[in-house]
């Protein structure tokens, strides 16, 4: 990256830049401010710091937030490896097509008809087979799996594809079953993938308001949720610093995946 | 070397494949007996590769058995397989010391970890590998690669061996350097070799013997001898080495001499072949350069006259184009260092080659 920007170029990346991150940036100086209201700055202080980490309500659902994050990023990763192991190594299979489009498919779906059509569907599966009984951490896993498993998929099926299929031929040849081979070859080789997968999935589900507010029920509130019903009460200095601390762990685990997944085998 | 190719170790029996319609492989049969060396030599999608993988247990064939020591195996998956392979691009395992790629095979045998380990070690100093142990495939040279994914293959002390291509990624002087390293250990393992190639001096200087493959077909097996010396189709004799090649009919035969008459209007040639040719038959007379030579022969030679329009200087001899007439542009090559005069482009000369140095092509 020797190359030389331009003057202009310069200016329009750091006008770019400032758009993206000023927000955020004036949030984070925002959560050391003194004062009760939040765009007046009277001084420095940690004490909105001090005061969250007594708030039971945020804090419990910042713990389950936290489960529901990793339960979901977990199961997807699951299921997404297995898709886009089969996308990438099974050939031109019957219905390949349909089968590539349904698991892109809730890439570009609206959140809004994702989270209205997984709560019909735990209405009716009460309904029919008495599970869920009813809404909370359950669904929200599974609902937030739904999401990212597409997202998973995509990700391993790249890292598939950008390696020799000739080194799993060699594992078979010298005498490995299938299953030996994707467990001691194949799954090494994209572990890089799965752990960036996997923190994908964590941050996708952490910060999911939309389709949590249709499959949420009553006791079980992720932390975006209390975020988004406090503010509609009147924003409080406590919100910023929950929000700077966010910001903080999203930012690691996003360059923990990059980390991750940056080839080291290739 | 002791080979013996009519109690096979492989046998492959009507081999036919075809990828989406397109056949790849077209009935295609062949033995190779224990101890071989042979090469499968072709052209780029000659179905070479395609072969050797239906061998490994990679493909599937469409018809057709594989028979190793007599066995039906064309069953049996790549892992069942008495075989192993040498793939064109190594495929070490990149998440494996070397030790853990030559182990990889043994491992799956559930053997002993002191066995393991005493093969390992017997691989390694088999390929002079053994201060690289420790190292990951991508802290290896091409060559070291190759001599790893050697090792590894071999580790199992397979009944056949397969080499795809193993020398393509390596530069001139390596490869050459391989070839005689290959021969070597060949010897020292005993196991058979069968190696892919599209380099005809890499088949003909390694091979006890070799398949060239066309078009799906093997066209020609023998020696490398007999395949450069006796070539079976003008496809054979123009992969194989140079060629010159001179058309025409047959208008005697007597006591195992033909006569040619060619079509470029020349004087008729003399040929001493086996090759069933009748009169009328249109045929090519096919004489390698070498065999060539720039003057008048003995008595009884073939002889042309022609214009010599370039001379090739290549080290140890020149090849000298001559034009011929309205006919061919022929290749002469001339070894250096036997005093003889070197003709020069623009001269006037005569080509002359002895009966027993053309082979009659009908096809």
């Amino acid at each position: 990256m020797t190359h030389r920007l331009a003057g202009g170029l310069l200016i329009a990346l750091g006008l770019g830049y400032t758009f993206l991150y000023l927000p955020i940036l004036l949030l984070i100086v925002f959560s050391f401010n003194e004062s009760r209201l939040v765009t007046v700055w009277t001084g420095f202080s940690t004490k909105w710091y001090g005061e969250l980490l007594r708030n039971e309500r945020i804090l419990d659902a910042a713990w389950l937030s936290l489960i529901v994050a990793a339960c979901s990023a977990t199961l997807a990763v699951a299921i997404g490896t297995l898709a886009g192991v089969a996308l990438a190594r099974y050939g031109r299979f019957r219905l390949r097509w349909l089968f590539a489009g349904l698991l892109a498919a809730p890439l570009i779906m609206p959140e809004v008809i994702t989270g209205l059509s997984l709560l019909l569907m735990f209405v009716s599966m009460d309904q029919v087979v008495g599970w869920p009984a009813s809404r909370g951490f359950g669904t929200i896993v599974v609902a937030h799996a739904t999401l990212s498993t597409a997202f998973v998929a995509v990700i391993v099926q790249a890292r598939l594809a950008g390696f020799d299929r000739a080194v799993e031929e060699a594992a078979a040849d010298l005498g490995a079953r299938p299953a030996t081979v994707f467990w001691r070859i194949t799954l090494p080789l994209i572990a890089p993938a799965l752990v960036a997968g996997w923190l994908l999935a964590f941050t996708l589900s952490l910060d999911d308001v939309v389709i949590a507010s249709f499959v949420a029920g009553p006791g079980t509130t992720t932390l975006p949720l209390v975020i988004f019903s406090s503010v509609r009460l009147g924003l409080s200095p406590q919100v910023n610093a929950l929000a700077a601390i966010i910001v903080l762990v999203v930012s690691v685990l996003a360059a923990v995946a990059a980390w991750a997944n940056r080839g080291r085998f290739a | 070397m002791s080979t013996d190719h009519r109690r096979p170790l492989l046998s492959v029996e009507s081999i036919s494949k075809s990828f989406a319609g397109i056949p790849a492989l077209a009935d295609v049969n062949l033995q190779i007996g224990r101890g071989e060396l042979f090469a499968l030599l072709g052209a780029s999608g000659s179905g070479k590769t395609t072969l050797l993988r239906i061998i490994a247990g990679l493909e599937r064939p469409d018809s057709g058995r594989i028979r190793i020591e007599g066995r039906d195996v064309t069953g049996l998956p790549a892992y069942e397989r008495p075989v192993n392979t040498v793939f064109q691009s190594y495929a070490l395992f990149p998440h494996m010391t070397v030790r853990g790629n030559i182990a990889f095979g043994l491992k799956q045998d559930r053997l002993p970890r002191e066995t393991i380990e005493a093969r390992v070690r017997e691989m390694l100093e088999l390929v002079q590998m053994s201060e690289y142990a420790a190292r990951r495939p991508h802290q290896l040279s091409g060559g070291q690669r190759q001599r790893v994914a050697l090792a590894r293959s071999l580790a199992k002390l397979p009944k056949l061996l397969l080499l795809d291509e193993p020398m393509a990624a390596l530069d001139r002087k390596l490869r050459e350097q391989m070839r005689v390293e290959l021969v070597t250990i060949q010897k020292r393992v005993g196991i058979t070799f069968i190696l892919v190639t599209h380099d005809q001096e890499e088949a003909l200087s390694l091979a006890s013997r070799l398949a060239v493959m066309e078009r799906g077909r093997i066209v020609q097996v023998g020696t490398p001898r007999e395949i450069y010396d006796r070539p079976a189709s003008r496809f054979v004799a123009s992969f194989i080495g140079q060629i010159n090649l001179f058309e025409g009919r047959v208008i005697e035969r007597a006591g195992g001499m033909l006569t040619i008459r060619p079509d470029d209007g020349g004087p008729d040639i003399r040929a001493t072949d086996g090759a069933a040719a009748d009169v009328g038959d249109a045929v090519a007379v096919a004489v390698r350069p070498e065999k060539m030579r720039v003057g008048r022969a003995g008595p009884g030679a073939n002889v042309r006259r022609g214009l010599v329009r370039h001379v090739e200087f290549l080290g140890e001899s020149s090849v000298v184009h001559v034009e011929i007439g309205a006919g061919p542009r022929v290749r002469v090559s001339v070894p250096h260092g036997n005093g003889a005069a070197m003709p020069s482009t623009g001269d006037i000369v005569e080509v002359s080659w002895p009966a027993e140095a053309g082979v009659i092509l009908r096809n």
